[in-house]
């Protein structure tokens, strides 16, 4: 039976997209006045005829937009002028997002998306439905996935009762605040302020304070402003934060403003991610993400989030229930050489601040300590020493675990039947110091924005014996996995496994 | 081991002249309107140029290896940036065989490579004999079905 959207979605879309249009009207009659000599009339004129134009176009919308649980797709068929028939098998749906701003929470109404893997954009948008159809939806969207999955044995099923896994609370969302502090806020924060023109910054040091005191006091504000920007963004995303498990799918609901529903079946996770700064890591916690391949380039970057913030241990042990090969393990560090480039790379990065510092000094003729710079060199060895201390990988029976990032250190659990490629790859200058770098590619969203699972800088002869093994698990894994759908018991894997 | 068809070092070469004259014009536009100096800059870019992207070309066509492996295709290439892929079979989403004018005329083609991964990075055969292109994506459009991974995702 083809269902319609909800009904108040037409008034909702009709005023959305009128208050889209007026300043563009306001434009063309402003410059329409120029020519007649009168603004009112044109304007009032412009906005009948737009929104009058609006009205039968979301009219129409509605009416010629319908969607369908059929037996093994989810079919929705749309346009008014060029039709869309689009069929979504249920099998491939990875997740079902539903959002809704606190005007639709108001109107009851909410905005449900499919994504599915390949294409840029979600695979299927309804715009709106009511919030208890898009539950309806999420529920029966999975149901029907789980029987044809299991071949459609027994019929309509109840629906599983959902247990809780985490629940964000009021301490972990203070820590959460204090963790997000985000320093780019501060850089457009600083963007911002020069925007605001030199006469601003001329009266800012026309206040009869020494020259100094007035930059450290501008600094002093702009870090509690974007703390409390940053802060603030990460209260209102992650307030109420909730995550279950709905038979083998996992549920989150969150924000305090906006309120999102999002749907990850277990069995379409690509990869975890256990993220941690500089500041989690100092205060003992972690934070979660739940990679799966139905994001495009620039999606669901927040919406993949697992655990926002939890004590280290309480996160690993949430990855570990999700899954197994995430735990704790000691990693290989990369090889102890690169360390000692990575040494050079920071002098070398020394010497070319102090040459900046010294052009600076030359060309504004300002009287400043630039010769001081070069003492930073004994910061390179610390420096070089940490960022070799955050990088590193670890291999386990079911996964490949990499890690690197010491500002923001990110752990990748990659289980290996979820590798698409495997990449070795030497530059130039790594051929020198016989140290290569392993990068591993899955079909999860976060390569798209370049943080792949990568293990940097390993001795050549290991980077090239990992490779290998990946590529090994990968086959062993998909021949447990054959086996396993075929009921067939999977003891025979440990001889298929190649050595390490 | 396979490498690649010989003739594809004509087209690279082609490319790195084309690249090396885009250089040169770019400079002689620079030398001509901009500042007065001889025109031997231009030609000195050009010639600098041409030399280390031929070079460059040579060097990318003697490192160019691939295999077709039992259950994986494997790739070595990159002259600065040594590259080894590994691009299971089971993985593989779709093969495409690519001509485009100059290979046509050099009865080359190229074989793609593409995969569910995320980086982008599409594996890409250039050089190879039409024939050999298109038993190549035969054989992995075959070995791809064989494998019967469950959806490569």
């Amino acid at each position: 039976m083809p269902y319609s959207l909800h009904p108040i979605s037409v008034p909702y879309r009709i005023v959305q997209s009128s208050l889209g249009i007026v300043p563009m009207l306001a434009v063309v009659a402003f410059v329409l006045s120029q020519a007649v000599g009168f603004v009112g009339p044109i304007f009032m004129v412009l906005l009948l005829g737009g929104v009058g134009a609006i009205v039968g176009w979301q009219v129409a919308y509605f009416r010629r937009f319908e969607y369908e649980l059929t037996t093994d797709t989810f079919d929705i068929r749309s346009g008014v002028i060029s039709r869309r028939n689009r069929e979504i098998p249920y099998r491939r749906i990875q997740n079902v997002d539903i959002s809704r701003s606190m005007v639709q929470r108001a109107l009851g109404v909410s905005e449900l998306r499919i994504e599915t893997a390949g294409g840029t954009s979600s695979e299927a948008h309804l715009r709106y439905v009511g919030y208890d159809e898009a539950k309806r939806l999420q529920d029966a969207l999975r149901e029907r996935e789980r029987r044809e999955e299991e071949g459609a044995r027994d019929g309509e099923r109840e629906r599983p009762t959902g247990r809780t896994i985490y629940e964000i609370t009021q301490p972990e969302l203070g820590v959460l605040a204090i963790a997000s502090f985000d320093l780019r806020v501060a850089s457009f924060l600083i963007v911002i302020l020069t925007f605001l023109g030199a006469e601003a910054i001329a009266l800012l040091f026309a206040i009869p304070l020494d020259p100094v005191i007035t930059i450290a006091a501008i600094a002093l504000v702009v870090t509690i402003a974007s703390a409390i920007l940053s802060g603030g963004s990460a209260i209102i995303n992650n307030y109420g934060f909730i995550l279950s498990q709905v038979g083998d799918e996992l549920r989150y609901e969150r924000g305090l403003l906006q309120r999102y529903d999002g749907s990850i079946p277990l069995d379409k996770v690509q990869t975890l991610v256990l993220q941690e700064n500089v500041l989690k890591r100092l205060l003992g916690y972690a934070s979660l993400t739940v990679e799966t391949a139905g994001y495009g380039p620039g999606q669901g970057a927040e919406s993949a989030r697992a655990v926002p913030l939890s004590t280290r241990e309480r996160t690993l042990d949430i990855a570990n229930q999700i899954d197994p090969a995430a735990t704790d393990l000691p990693f290989n560090r990369p090889a102890r050489r690169a360390r000692i480039r990575y040494t050079v790379q920071y002098t070398i990065l020394v010497a070319v601040l102090t040459g900046i510092a010294f052009g600076v000094q030359w060309q504004f003729a300002l009287d400043y300590a630039w010769w001081a710079m070069p003492a930073a060199v004994i910061l390179a060895p610390v420096a070089a020493h940490y960022k070799w201390k955050h990088r590193g990988y670890a291999i386990t029976d079911e996964a490949v675990l990499t890690r690197s990032g010491f500002w923001r250190r990110r752990t990748h659990v990659v289980p290996y039947y979820r590798i698409q490629t495997v990449d070795e790859s030497q530059t130039v200058l790594q051929r020198r110091w016989r140290i290569a770098t392993v990068i591993v590619d899955t079909a999860g969203s976060s390569g798209l924005v370049g943080a792949n699972p990568i293990v940097h800088d390993l001795d050549d002869e290991d980077a090239t014996k990992l490779r290998e093994h990946l590529s090994g698990e990968l086959q062993a894994s998909l021949i447990v996995r054959k086996r396993r759908r075929r009921g067939v018991r999977d003891r025979f894997v440990q001889g298929v496994r190649g050595t390490w | 081991m396979e490498s690649l068809h010989p003739r594809i070092l004509i087209v690279w070469v082609f490319q790195s002249i084309v690249m090396a004259a885009i250089l040169g014009a770019i400079a002689a536009a620079i030398v001509f309107f901009l500042v007065e100096a001889g025109m031997w800059i231009p030609i000195a870019i050009f010639l600098t140029f041409a030399i280390l992207l031929i070079v460059h070309a040579i060097l990318r066509f003697r490192i160019w290896r691939y295999e077709i492996r039992e259950d994986e295709l494997y790739l070595e290439r990159g002259v600065l940036t040594r590259i080894k892929t590994v691009v299971p079979y089971v993985r593989i989403q779709h093969v495409d065989s690519r001509r485009g004018p100059l290979e046509r005329l050099l009865t080359l083609a190229t074989t793609v490579v593409y995969t569910a991964g995320s980086r982008g990075a599409d594996v890409t055969i250039p050089g190879l004999t039409p024939v050999r292109s298109e038993s190549l994506q035969d054989d992995l459009k075959q070995l791809a079905i064989e494998s019967e991974g469950e959806d490569a995702v």
